[in-house]
């Protein structure tokens, strides 16, 4: 059966010239660069060494990073359970901005708690997105024959809706788990010296070659916790029925707050929540049409309100090269990507072999290991000429980055 | 037994039961029928606890139950879809009221077994995952789930809805045997006519939020009250005033012409003779349709300015050709007539 299918796809002209390309564009950027950095750090030699781990052990702020990576995926996973209910965006990092700014010489734990609180709503999506879904999946008539037989709120909170829920609480604990562990951003930007997490330490000691194996070390590290972490995240999925058994299941509806106390407080807190999340869209907008003094100060005024930085981004180059950059190379992905997928899964759909199969999971790769990793990997195989790539050097151009 | 003393229920401006006025006796098996949206599910949640009253009250065995929670009611409901909890076995589902209501395990242990032998559930099953059972083992355990805890009334939310027909069927019997076993007062809602005529005591047919007639299955399908119930139960044909005027000049009944005259599928017969007495008039006509249905074919005859639907039992004879003139046997003592033509 499987040779027949096989033979099906070699009559194919435009099957073996996709799967010719699919297969070049695995081995080279997918399997070679993450094996590649595996041998650079651990056999750089030819031979196996332990060198990376002792320099890793010996380098207090490579340790001292993997510690507050840690610290701040398992803070974060717990954090954002508190904070299910609004959505947020990229620009939370300002509010972090203002509470670093608080002082030049913040406290470590003052950084950590900036970081962890521009994290904490930055990644509220995530739990909306997979925890909204889930709980309008719980089946409303579950509830109700609880509720017709006697069960309290909470007993069917604990017994009826939490059990449904447990495959994507675990899930999203997990995404933000990995979230915290791979931070970069917002340590970048909000942590400085003291707060220093895995990923932004990799890019430093991957800017000079003699470091380059500790980067690589905590790139494997990065990677090795968010395999593990998925791993768990699969077992636990396993051996339990979580969704309704129902073939048409009835919508949540809306619960009156019986206790004007409860109503008051969850109001109060809503609308605050709006706030949190509302406030730093509010405050980049007004802040864009201050000039450098006002935003510096903090102070808003209507004296300090002009449009030179808009004038100055749309017209300036040096300015507007990024937005341009940041465009072209997303679209370009974008297009590359999806036009080349469209082949690919047509195939991988239509011939189901062993081949075919080993080839969907090894496109899940890029899913699966943190982006730091693969970026790292790709920089330490391609920075010397390599068959692979008919001889070609890629660290350094634009092409990789859009490899990436 | 039960009571709803001028229900009415709106949701956001929306009156789903405008004046419900019904009383249930107690070890009735009441069916509340009607097409979907007509208010009956409402009804039946109205009387569950699951939906509040707008105006009006829901006795219970005399005693005013509208504000009392769902659980404090001694109802137990089977959903239409069964909401059973998924992460639970059978047992533990079956079991959760008990638990709940602080059972110790021994006497949980023997009530749960005891109601599963009533329902044909065996040892094997109860260990199971809900999941990996059939629709109608799933439909036996909402029924043991709900009836484990000994309530007064059973309410039951077209529990057969989601069953292919076969086991539909079967189902129906054994939960009527169930009712009569056991001798509770039960409510059960249904669209399904068929359902509704085989297993109730009495019928309340809903209509946009009003109760269109109530009676016994007889009186319901013999003495439609309305045209609503006349055309919602069983199969009729809408004779026309030219066929209704004809009747007239051949029968001792005089038919208003000016009235919807309805005869019922199986009140029509094809063929020439008297076999009922020389009540029924013979009309003539041409067959346009035929539908082959195995035990019968279903034609209709087109005479005067009216399709007549005739019901015939072929036994294994060949049928009818479409085209073929016939004559139809009508009894005019059968016709059901409403108000005014339009």
């Amino acid at each position: 059966m499987s040779r027949s299918i096989g033979g099906k796809m070699l009559r194919s002209p435009l099957v073996v010239v996709t799967m010719v390309i699919l297969t070049w564009f695995t081995a080279a950027f997918l399997l070679w660069p993450n094996l590649n950095l595996l041998v650079e750090t651990f056999f750089p030699s030819g031979q196996f060494s332990g060198r990376a781990v002792e320099k890793l052990l010996s380098s207090d702020r490579a340790m001292k990073s993997l510690g507050n990576s840690f610290l701040l995926a398992v803070v974060l996973a717990v954090t954002l359970f508190v904070m299910t209910f609004a959505t947020t965006t990229n620009h939370l990092l300002f509010l972090g901005n203002a509470i670093r700014a608080a002082g030049p010489q913040a406290h470590p734990l003052r950084r950590f708690f900036a970081v962890l609180f521009v994290m904490t709503f930055a990644t509220t999506t995530n739990h909306l997105l997979f925890l909204g879904n889930a709980i309008r999946d719980v089946d409303y008539q579950t509830i109700e024959a609880a509720r017709n037989m006697g069960a309290s709120a909470w007993t069917i909170l604990r017994r009826v809706v939490l059990p449904v829920l447990k495959p994507t609480l675990f899930a999203v604990t997990i995404l933000s788990f990995l979230t915290g562990l791979g931070a970069l951003s917002a340590p970048q930007v909000l942590g400085g010296e003291e707060f220093q997490t895995i990923t932004p330490m990799i890019l430093t000691f991957a800017n000079t070659s003699t470091s380059r194996d500790i980067a690589a070390l905590l790139a494997i590290i990065l990677g090795v916790a968010t395999i593990a972490m998925l791993a768990v995240m699969t077992r636990l999925e396993r051996g339990g029925t979580y969704y309704s058994v129902t073939k048409v299941s009835a919508p949540l509806q809306k619960q009156r707050i019986a206790s004007p106390l409860a109503n008051a407080v969850v109001h109060a807190a809503a609308y605050l929540l709006f706030l949190i999340y509302a406030s730093p869209l509010v405050l980049i907008l007004l802040y864009s049409f201050m000039d450098g003094a006002a935003i510096s100060t903090g102070v808003l005024t209507l004296e300090r309100f002009t449009l030179e930085n808009y004038a100055r981004v749309l017209s300036q180059e040096s300015a507007l090269r990024p937005f341009i950059v940041s465009i072209v190379y997303s679209g370009l992905a974008a297009v590359i990507t999806v036009g080349g997928l469209l082949f690919v899964t047509r195939i991988l759909q239509k011939y189901r072999t062993r081949i075919t199969g080993t080839f969907e999971y090894l496109l899940h790769i890029p899913w699966i290991l943190p982006a730091a990793m693969i970026a790292l990997g790709l920089v330490m195989t391609y920075d010397r000429p390599n068959p692979l790539l008919g001889g070609l050097v890629l660290s350094g151009t634009t092409v990789i980055l859009l490899v990436s | 037994m039960i009571r709803f003393d001028h229900i009415q229920v709106t949701f956001d401006g929306f009156t789903a039961i405008q004046d419900l006025d019904l009383q249930v006796s107690e070890g009735e098996f009441f069916t509340l029928l009607g097409p979907s949206g007509c208010g009956k599910t409402t009804a039946l949640r109205t009387l569950a606890g699951l939906v509040d009253p707008s105006a009006g009250d829901v006795h219970i065995n005399g005693r005013k139950v509208t504000q009392l929670p769902s659980d404090k009611r001694e109802v137990g409901m089977v959903f239409q879809n069964y909401a059973l909890f998924p992460s639970m076995s059978v047992e533990e589902n079956i079991a959760f009221g008990l638990k709940v209501r602080r059972t110790g395990s021994a006497e949980r242990a023997r009530l749960v077994a005891d109601i599963a032998r009533r329902v044909d559930l065996s040892d094997d099953q109860l260990q199971k995952n809900v999941s990996e059972l059939s629709g109608g083992q799933q439909q036996r355990v909402a029924i043991a789930r709900a009836l484990v805890l000994k309530p007064k009334i059973l309410l039951l939310d077209e529990p057969l809805s989601n069953l292919d027909a076969k086991l539909r069927q079967q189902l129906r019997i054994e939960l009527k045997e169930l009712q009569a076993e056991s001798g509770i007062t039960t409510v059960y809602v249904t669209h399904d006519q068929d359902e509704a005529l085989t297993m109730s005591d009495r019928i309340a047919v809903f209509n946009k939020g009003q109760v269109e007639q109530v009676g016994t299955p007889q009186e319901i399908y013999e003495q439609s009250s309305t045209e609503f119930v006349c055309n919602f139960i069983g199969d009729s044909s809408l004779l026309g005033p030219e066929l209704t005027s004809h009747l007239n000049r051949s029968s001792s009944r005089t038919l208003d012409p000016a009235k919807l005259s309805y005869l019922r599928v199986e009140k029509a017969a094809l063929g020439f003779g008297q076999g009922d007495g020389g009540r029924s008039v013979a009309v003539d006509g041409r067959i346009t349709g035929r539908n082959y249905h195995g035990q019968h074919s279903r034609y209709t005859v087109r005479s005067f300015d009216s399709d007549i639907k005739v019901l015939v039992n072929e036994s294994g004879r060949p049928g009818h050709e479409v085209g073929t003139p016939v004559q139809v046997r009508i009894d005019p003592a059968q016709v059901l007539q409403y108000g005014a033509l339009a």
